[in-house]
């Protein structure tokens, strides 16, 4: 997974450490169970 | 006289970037902030995304020092209406609000490659003063289909912090890909 950062001094596409990759596979946990609840609402 | 005081009733976008073809987990617009204005918009056009869930919907966070603002700060409502076929909202016009450690920008369709994009518009207020931040934001979704959306939110962080920059990805920024065809920032005067 990559990242893009944009700044005043440029535009470098860099990739995801070990850990942010980690968080974000966390964050989908609960993102699917927040998006099971409203298809259920 | 009357020229001098027509000017100074002009509401002045000035663009501080304009990007194109951005394709990424997560873009990060930082620096951009100064006290020079109080008011910034973010037009973030074409976009669309990849993920089993996370990829449907858009969300974004603040940059302090150079980390994302991720704790449950940011409270924010919004008013939508989703036609017939929207995966996660009910049929007509309805009311939300949560707060989450991410602005919940709401539903898009996960129709990447397919050319079916989405568009919003948001206004960040006085982001370089250490204090609650306040936004907003308009939406326009279509999936192409029978999908079509219209989302208008607004919201504030619950606490005081200095934002340098946003950070945009997928929903709760988990793992999926966002495509973004331009992302333009502006100061306004």
């Amino acid at each position: 997974m990559k990242k893009i950062i944009i700044t005043p001094n440029g535009t470098q596409e860099v990739d995801l450490t070990a850990e942010e990759i980690e968080q974000a596979q966390a964050n989908n946990a609960n993102a699917q169970a927040t998006l099971q609840a409203e298809a259920t609402s | 006289v009357q020229i001098l005081v027509g000017l100074q009733c002009l509401v002045m976008y000035v663009k501080l970037y304009e990007g194109s073809n951005l394709t990424a987990n997560t873009i990060t617009v930082d620096g951009y902030f100064t006290s020079d204005y109080d008011k910034y918009v973010l037009e973030v056009i074409g976009y669309n995304g990849q993920g089993s869930s996370t990829g449907t919907r858009l969300s974004v966070r603040f940059i302090e020092g150079g980390s994302q603002l991720t704790s449950n700060y940011y409270y924010t409502g919004d008013y939508h209406y989703a036609s017939s076929g929207a995966n996660n909202w009910s049929n007509g016009w309805q009311v939300s609000w949560n707060n989450y450690s991410f602005i919940d920008v709401g539903y898009f369709h996960d129709s990447a490659g397919t050319g079916k994009k989405s568009d919003t518009t948001f206004t960040f207020f006085r982001p370089q003063t250490n204090k609650s931040h306040s936004y907003n934001y308009a939406s326009n979704i279509w999936d192409g289909a029978n999908t079509i959306g219209w989302i208008y939110g607004a919201g504030h962080t619950a606490t005081n912090q200095l934002a340098t920059g946003l950070a945009i990805s997928v929903y709760s920024f988990g793992s999926g890909t966002l495509e973004v065809d331009k992302i333009k920032l502006y100061g306004v005067k």
